[in-house]
């Protein structure tokens, strides 16, 4: 099977979670709906992980490729995401969820260190081959305008609810921001190469990491852990759609075939 | 010069019908003609060949190399033999036969001297002289011409200089002064150096037993001498030995060469080391946004598409990652001079082109041309000079429609 047969069959899988949820949710069984999501999230995050692992993880680190690295990271960030999706399932079992809910943000943040790793890795290749910017002004920027983001949305968030708990506030705040650092890039990554194949996996990769970033802005207007399965189904959601980006860079040579 | 003489010889009577001499050490051309015919007619009949077989002839300091035309053959005395001199041979014997054509029927006086000449000294003078070549007017040149424009060129420049700054001395066009300088020099008005250029490549001379080492050479010289391994052009050569004095650098060089330690490599050589330089750093770029295995995989389908056409491309190949390798045949190929610049020139072109085209489809027209741009940057600071004998320009992707 082609690289798009196996890319088609898990966006049709991603719809199938999508449409049973709805439906689950729509005729009232949002328990049973909770349920299925706070479950699938996991394995499914741990599964691309594994499956992005066994794609890239040879040819990143052993022969220093670039382009391999950026998918390893992003397939190793997955596998730390499963573990706050796992994590997810403790708080909807646990009775008072606020410390436990810090723990879910704390979990993820090597995830996503990881994949501003892999993006951060990445842009400087691609820099050091297009020569975009000199120097280190590039990086500076980018580091100032995350920290001086998250300061601001942090003070922001605290006075707009002052009833939230302020450590969840600080470890969510700078996980929306490098979500929408990392979006952004991709974003102007994709431009850059929009006319060429390298911009179909890419894509996908900004979908599934759109969704997480929609997701994070959501939870800073309607508060951090809600015990509802729109969160989880937009987990798995993003992360079937990393998958495809998986697939399809996998084997991104093969349109030279034709 | 490479060549010291070239003949023009009718194959049927063995009559020498044009001759130039380059040294004062050449052979009576009758002689010469003569003896050409009449070996080449023995190798015809001992081998009972219906084209002729013989293709050169070999004394202690010279070959005599042979190319056929239709009617006539043509003979010049080098150094070595090598495909770019045999090249410039059949492309002059041809221009020979087109011009005199009717020498091939009747024996009538042509001017052949006079009427070839212009194409003698484009094949094998005009090569030889370039925009930094140093000319030095000889004494008492008055003697040695009468052409209007040669007198008139020599009498305003000054004694010692290069060629571009004669051009600007008399503000005329570059190419202009080139071509006089070229006619200067046919004339034996003057005499011209190339110095050596960061680019220049270099190998260990081959000759032996010649060296004058009644002088010794200074220490930091010999240090340098390790460099020259017929694939490192000097400006990295200055640069692994951390030179400060790149001026001083190439005098050194230059000393090195004029005890004969160190050659020139041919040109077919040093096409290919520029060449393979401009690929691997293409490949290297692009691999650092697609990966080594994509780009391993463009070089080799691009390299399959064109081996029927080159086969000698089968010869260059890629060892870990993106790093271009030239298998020691081909490498011995042009370093002999059995492979022409041109073929090199023209393999190697196309391969760029195929691999930016395939690299395109998948990067698209901007990045790709961004790495093309940055690619020539980075071949440009190690050949200042012949950097733009790439054919950048072609490399240049545009949307496909």
């Amino acid at each position: 099977m082609s690289r798009w047969t196996y890319a088609i069959a898990t966006i049709s899988l991603g719809f199938g979670i999508l449409i049973t949820s709805v439906l689950l949710w729509a005729f009232g069984f949002d328990v049973l709906a909770l349920s299925l999501t706070n479950v699938l999230a996991p394995f499914t995050a741990i599964s691309v992980g594994i499956l992005g692992m066994a794609f890239f993880g040879r040819e990143s680190f052993l022969k220093e490729d670039r382009y391999h690295t950026l998918y390893a990271w992003i397939a190793l960030g997955l596998i730390f995401f499963s573990l706050a999706d796992f994590t997810t399932i403790l708080v909807s079992m646990a009775e008072d969820s606020t410390q436990l809910c810090f723990t879910i943000g704390l979990v993820q943040i090597p995830g996503l260190f990881l994949w501003a790793l892999g993006i951060m890795s990445y842009l400087k290749s691609l820099n050091s081959s297009l020569r975009l910017t000199e120097g280190t002004q590039l990086w500076l920027a980018l580091g100032i305008i995350t920290t001086l983001m998250s300061l601001s949305l942090i003070v922001i968030v605290s006075i707009v609810f002052p009833m939230r708990n302020l450590l969840s506030t600080i470890v969510f705040v700078p996980i929306t921001i490098v979500l929408g650092l990392v979006f952004f890039i991709l974003l102007a990554v994709l431009w850059i190469f929009k006319d060429g194949s390298l911009a179909q996996p890419l894509l996908f990769l900004l979908f599934g990491i759109s969704l997480l970033f929609f997701r994070a802005i959501f939870w800073q207007i309607e508060g951090y852990c809600n015990e509802t399965a729109f969160n989880q189904l937009m987990a798995i959601e993003s992360y079937l759609f990393i998958a495809v980006a998986f697939l399809i860079a996998n084997k991104i040579g093969i349109s030279l075939e034709t | 010069m490479e060549i010291n003489s070239i003949y023009i010889i009718k194959r049927e009577t063995g009559v020498c019908l044009y001759h130039k001499d380059f040294t004062e050490s050449a052979f009576d051309p009758q002689l010469l003609s003569s003896f050409l015919v009449a070996m080449t007619s023995f190798f015809d009949e001992a081998t009972r060949s219906v084209t002729s077989q013989a293709r050169a002839f070999e004394g202690t300091h010279y070959k005599i190399l042979v190319e056929f035309g239709n009617w006539t053959l043509g003979a010049v005395s080098t150094k070595e033999d090598s495909a770019f001199a045999r090249t410039k041979l059949k492309r002059l014997v041809e221009r020979f036969e087109n011009q005199f054509n009717v020498l091939r029927w009747v024996d009538i006086d042509l001017a052949i001297h006079t009427r070839f000449e212009q194409s003698v000294i484009e094949e094998f003078v005009r090569s030889i002289i370039h925009h930094d070549t140093i000319i030095t007017v000889r004494a008492e040149w008055q003697h040695f011409t009468k052409k209007a424009e040669v007198v008139s060129f020599l009498r305003l420049i000054p004694s010692i200089c290069t060629v571009k700054e004669a051009a600007d001395f008399l503000e005329i066009p570059l190419e202009v002064a080139l071509n006089l300088t070229a006619e200067a020099l046919w004339e034996r008005t003057i005499t011209i150096e190339n110095p050596v250029k960061p680019d220049d490549i270099y190998q260990p001379t081959s000759i032996t037993g010649e060296t004058d080492l009644t002088e010794p050479l200074p220490p930091e010289t010999v240090r340098t001498i390790g460099e020259f391994d017929g694939e490192t052009p000097i400006s990295i050569a200055a640069e692994r030995l951390k030179t400060s004095d790149l001026k001083r650098f190439l005098d050194e060089v230059a000393l090195l060469e004029k005890r004969k330690i160190i050659e020139l490599v041919t040109p077919a050589h040093s096409i290919a080391i520029r060449y393979t330089s401009a690929l691997q750093s293409l490949l290297k770029n692009c691999a650092n946004i697609v990966g080594m295995n994509v780009m391993r995989d463009v070089f080799v389908r691009s390299k399959q598409k064109l081996v029927e056409t080159y086969p000698w491309l089968a010869f260059v190949s890629l060892e870990d990652g993106v790093d271009i390798e030239l298998r020691s045949s081909l490498t011995a190929a042009t370093i002999k001079g059995s492979i022409s610049p041109d073929a090199v020139n023209d393999g190697f072109r196309v391969l760029l082109q195929f691999v930016t085209r395939r690299v395109r489809d998948i990067l698209g027209c901007n990045p790709i041309n961004k790495i093309v741009a940055n690619t020539r940057k980075e071949i440009q600071t190690h050949y200042p000079s012949t950097a733009y004998d790439i054919e950048w320009e072609c490399l240049t992707a545009v949307k496909s429609s």
